[in-house]
């Protein structure tokens, strides 16, 4: 098992211990929180697990390697960028779904893009976004972070070559 | 819970329900592929519960333990780097999607936060909250994880800067041009 498993959940352990002792009606509340929003997540895990698993034994062999890996240079890294901007995702299922891509073989320029534009862009809650704060205000935040996270994949995939 | 909240899960239970039947129809039709993707399904599986119940009650927890008042009162004080720090703290801690921070960046605004603070505020509420970390440190590795957090930190200082010069500047030329 990777180490990462015990990290996680010893440092969720010893946060949730440390605020026990501090609040303990407050810290139990934030357990029912947690269960449902587990109860809430539950069905787009399992979405994404089934279509991953499906998908990927359909797809011929090499397939994301083709479309998504190092070799599919800029065009893979723009439809990557397209695709996080407009998919309506909940972020946490973003980085399951990233990381099986790049065990299949997609690139790290690509993976890295799909989760910035996922998490930062959000252009299907432009509309929510400019009643709020404004066009202007939405259109260049939305703009900027489309740019950054380009940027963001170009550096990445650079560095861990 | 709320009520539309509760409709939406009901909903998504139902499409869940929809795709097993689905994948136990497929098993069947094709039982070599089948075997091969249900055995991917349940590693996937196993990987996803050995971590979900700890990045789940993280979620509890922040948004128990932080409210948005708290957020905002910290948020409207402070400007320049420090406020880019500040707003740097402020947005990785609470829980929720990105347009539940909307609003609060709207009511950071009226309490005089600059154009600067807010966008960092949504960038970093979006891009590096602490349950998505943990997701990106067990899917992508330690290495990923930790250099796309400080390209995306950098980067969301410079857009911050980058978005404050531009209303600046067209506020300005529209005084000029306007009476």
């Amino acid at each position: 098992m990777d180490i990462s498993v015990y990290v996680i959940n010893g440092l969720v352990l010893s946060i949730f211990i440390f605020l026990f002792i501090k609040d303990r009606r407050k810290t139990l509340k934030s357990l029912k929180v947690a269960l449902s929003s587990f109860i809430s997540l539950f069905p787009s895990f399992m979405i994404l697990i089934i279509a991953i698993a499906v998908l990927f034994s359909f797809l011929p062999p090499g397939f994301i390697e083709n479309y998504l890996g190092s070799n599919s240079g800029y065009l893979g890294v723009f439809s990557a960028a397209i695709l996080g901007s407009i998919l309506f995702l909940p972020a946490i299922i973003a980085f399951p779904l990233a990381g099986s891509l790049y065990k299949e073989g997609a690139s790290i320029m690509v993976v890295a893009v799909f989760i910035t534009t996922v998490t930062m862009v959000g252009f299907l809650t432009f509309p929510l976004e400019a009643k709020a704060l404004g066009r202007k205000f939405a259109l260049l935040r939305i703009g900027f972070s489309f740019i950054a996270a380009v940027t963001i994949s170009i550096i990445m995939g650079v560095v861990l070559k | 819970m709320t009520k539309e909240k509760k409709k939406k899960t009901i909903r998504d239970y139902l499409i869940m329900s929809g795709i097993i039947i689905v994948f136990v129809l497929l098993y069947f039709i094709f039982p070599d592929k089948g075997e091969v993707s249900l055995r991917s399904a349940w590693q996937f599986f196993l990987e996803l519960m050995l971590i979900l119940p700890a990045v789940m009650v993280l979620i509890g927890i922040l948004s128990v333990w932080t409210t948005q008042e708290m957020v905002t009162k910290y948020l409207g004080k402070e400007s320049g780097f420090k406020g880019f720090l500040v707003a740097l703290l402020m947005g990785t801690l609470p829980a929720g999607p990105l347009y539940v921070a909307f609003p609060v960046a709207k009511a950071l605004r009226m309490k005089g936060a600059s154009i600067g603070s807010m966008v960092t505020f949504l960038s970093v509420y979006a891009a590096i909250k602490l349950p998505q970390i943990l997701m990106e440190l067990r899917f992508l590795g330690w290495k990923f994880t930790a250099l796309r957090f400080v390209i995306t930190v950098i980067l969301i200082y410079v857009m911050s800067l980058f978005v404050e010069l531009i209303f600046k500047k067209t506020e300005k030329r529209e005084r000029v041009i306007l009476p």
